[in-house]
């Protein structure tokens, strides 16, 4: 099997359009559902989250789907430029899939160095493939093997100790707005665990009032409940705008919701107060312009995640310690994917040389009813004859096809499993010449 | 310069201005580049042009004019004016409240001591403070520059920080730039509350140079109240009214503000400039000549609507144009 990863990040590729092509569980259940349909030989899952969205294949090695036709697929159903998608991703191959994937799963490719996020979503993603039976025993390996990594670099390094989250760095923004917070309003839309953890921060500044904006109220009721604030349903929305001077957003929602056309004709009935907006959703849910409206600060994941990115120089220690560990686990794993190719190969070796042997077994008994008991070795030394035949037909076919590459390399390994060479001959692999 | 003790002033005003921009490009790089190191330096070079300021005003008061009326000249009032700025800087060292005013502050401190040094050389006039009334609006004048002046510096702050909290690029950089200066909300109370003290105090100096105007000494003449002084005086109160009801009017938050205080200022250093070139339109209309080289003539040395500072000893009052 041929194990390919190709996605896009936040080190490839900006927000705009990073949010096109992320997907929620429906959106990637549905997507790996037509993958497989198209390519039912391959193992998939996909890993879609705000920072990322990457396919992981495993497929025979000369099958399908290719790096082109994956790339080809999203640029289609995400209606994208091609050529802009092609510039944004990137691929890795084998070892390097394995290694990739092991770096994601332990932080190590996040933008908050060592966040634990992540981990919850390479787990739900490995979940999902599982759920549309798109994985097989080569993905079940490397994704268990992953979340098995990602949780052992966590416990054996200082990566994730002392840093600062988003969340506390949209508390550091928004302390550089306001001097004091009893006066202020926090308005949450949407009632995700992100908006959860970021809210847990806010309500640590004693705000005066918290709104819980929600599309369906019943999800608010509980967030609003947990912070002693009011749940109000999304057709509120304008109102409770009128009345923040904080907005934590975080829906599933495809387009903004608060465009600038929306957010003009407020401003006035705001009085003009100042307005700071914490958009974590991915596809982002304040339109761009709202943020360059006068006393509008929008902030985006990128702009918090980035706050964050001097962190990673401060922590090179951490990611050689932490990558020290990943080096001999991704061999490993990588080792263990391929000897697990290797007992399907030689089962299918096996199965083919028994059919081999019984068809010749069933002609030779015929063969042999009735027989002069003289006769009996030279049927077995025919039938010998014909099984090692039938066995070297195509493997000698194509040693015989010139003196191709493949012909070489086909040759080096017969003399090597066969031992074929002299004893001086086998230590010396590098003379790969047939004779 | 009028006697040799003149140089000591002179000598004091330039020492201020030098360590004012000391501690001004301390103050800079320690925002741009590292904001831990070189507070010594900036504390020290502020507290030493401070000191200066005091010294060479109470040595003005004591040993120029040889009374206990401190502020007698134009001279003295910019020394007083550049350490009270000194002092306000070192307030904000103090309160942490508004983190980074004294970067902006610490350039009207080295200005003002250069202008201290210029009006010694080549205007140093003493003011006319027989009148209870020119005390009073000297006082307000004085004082109420320096919350413009700090007023002004907030609004730049103001503004910094915005732009800083606006930036797409370098947002570690940034978020660690804006971790040494204040925040928006108490950086606008502050321009509110400079602006309100400054507009007060404007406001007296407004009715006492009305009152000094139109109580015979005026040498604006009969049109005083269309000249060019006078008109701009009331547009930088105008300015000031409006920064001050800003939490009251909506539409003038943030930036405007911030801006409005910023032009309030050079608003005021435009009106300065006008009363010092144009004293007022009988002036104009008589001998705007006479005006430059006539040594006995009055010359104010703000904005204040009357005259207040002439040359001494003059003859009689009515001399004074």
């Amino acid at each position: 099997m041929h194990l390919i990863c190709v996605g896009l990040s936040h080190q490839t590729a900006s927000v705009a359009l990073r949010e096109k092509l992320a997907m929620n569980e429906a959106a990637a259940a549905q997507t790996l559902r037509e993958l497989k349909a198209l390519y039912p030989n391959a193992e998939m899952t996909l890993l879609s989250t705000c920072n990322r969205t990457e396919l992981y294949v495993a497929r025979p090695l000369h099958g399908h789907p290719r790096i082109d036709s994956v790339l080809s697929y999203f640029a289609d159903s995400r209606n994208l430029p091609a050529d802009e998608l092609a510039t944004a991703a990137y691929h890795h191959d084998n070892e390097k899939a394995i290694r990739h994937l092991f770096r994601v799963s332990s932080g190590l490719d996040s933008m908050v160095l060592g966040e634990n996020q992540i981990i919850g979503q390479v787990r739900a993603a490995y979940e999902l493939a599982k759920q549309e039976q798109a994985v097989g025993k080569v993905l079940h390996k490397v994704f268990q093997s992953a979340l098995a990594t990602g949780k052992r670099v966590r416990t054996q390094t200082l990566l994730g100790a002392g840093r600062r989250s988003v969340s506390s760095v949209a508390v550091d923004f928004a302390r550089h707005l306001y001097y004091r917070f009893d006066d202020k309003t926090v308005l949450v839309i949407g009632a995700g665990k992100m908006t959860d953890l970021t809210l847990a921060q806010f309500m640590a500044l004693k705000p005066e009032k918290l709104i819980v904006c929600n599309r369906t109220i019943e999800r608010a009721l509980p967030l609003a409940a947990k912070y002693g604030g009011e749940a109000r349903p999304f057709e509120q929305l304008d109102e409770a705008l009128i009345e923040a001077d904080v907005v934590i957003t975080s829906t599933g929602a495809t387009e903004p919701i608060v465009t600038a056309e929306r957010f003009k004709p407020l401003i006035k009935k705001r009085r003009f107060r100042p307005l700071f907006v914490i958009d974590m959703a991915v596809p982002r849910d304040f339109s761009e312009a709202v943020g360059e409206l006068a006393n509008v600060y929008l902030y985006n994941m990128d702009d918090l995640q980035r706050a964050l990115a001097d962190d990673h120089a401060a922590r090179s220690e951490q990611i050689s310690a932490a990558e020290a560990i990943l080096e001999p686990i991704v061999m490993e794993c990588y080792t263990a994917v391929q000897q697990n190719d290797f007992a399907d190969l030689i089962r299918k070796l096996r199965d083919q040389l028994h059919e081999i042997g019984q068809a010749e077994s069933g002609r030779t008994v015929n063969k042999l009813r009735g027989a002069d008991p003289s006769m009996l070795q030279p049927i077995i030394e025919e039938h010998t004859h014909r099984v090692v035949n039938k066995i070297l037909h195509r493997p000698i076919s194509e040693l015989g096809r010139g003196r191709s590459d493949a012909a070489a390399m086909y040759a080096t390994a017969l003399r090597r499993l066969f031992e074929l060479d002299d004893e001086e001959d086998m230590d010396q692999p590098e003379r790969t010449e047939p004779r | 310069m009028n006697g040799p003790q003149d140089w000591f002033t002179t000598a004091g005003l330039i020492a201020a201005t030098i360590s004012s921009i000391v501690a001004c490009i301390a103050a800079a790089v320690r925002l741009l580049r590292m904001p831990q190191r070189g507070r010594t330096l900036e504390i020290t070079a502020v507290i030493t042009a401070t000191v200066i300021c005091g010294a060479v005003f109470m040595y003005r008061a004591f040993a120029v004019h040889r009374s206990w009326v401190p502020l007698q000249s134009h001279v003295d009032g910019l020394a007083l004016l550049a350490g009270l700025v000194g002092m306000v800087v070192m307030w904000s060292y103090w309160t942490r409240r508004l983190q980074g005013l004294n970067v902006f502050l610490l350039p009207v401190m080295a200005l003002v001591s250069l202008w201290g040094v210029c009006a010694g050389w080549w205007s140093w006039k003493p003011f006319d403070i027989s009148s209870v009334w020119t005390s009073v609006h000297l006082f307000s004048v004085y004082i109420g520059t320096l919350s413009v002046a700090a007023a002004a510096a907030k609004g730049a702050l103001w503004l910094y920080v915005d732009r800083q909290l606006r930036a797409r690029t370098h947002q570690a950089q940034r978020l660690h730039r804006l971790g040494a200066l204040a925040n928006l909300e108490s950086i606008e109370v502050g321009i509110t509350r400079s602006a309100t003290i400054g507009f007060v105090l404007l406001t007296i100096g407004l009715i006492t140079g009305l009152i000094i105007t139109t109580g015979g000494e005026s040498r604006l003449g009969p049109g005083w109240w269309y000249s060019a002084k006078v008109v701009l005086a009331a547009g930088v109160w105008a300015i000031y009214a409006l920064v001050m009801h800003v939490r009251f009017v909506p539409t003038f938050r943030g930036r405007r503000a911030a801006i409005l205080s910023i032009v309030g200022l050079v608003l005021l250093i435009v009106v300065l400039g006008i009363s010092q070139a144009l004293p007022g339109p009988k002036t104009v209309q008589s001998s705007l000549f006479k005006v430059q080289s006539e040594p006995r003539l009055c010359a104010t040395h703000h904005f204040e609507l009357a005259t207040v500072n002439c040359e001494r000893p003059p003859k009689e009052a009515s001399e004074c144009i």
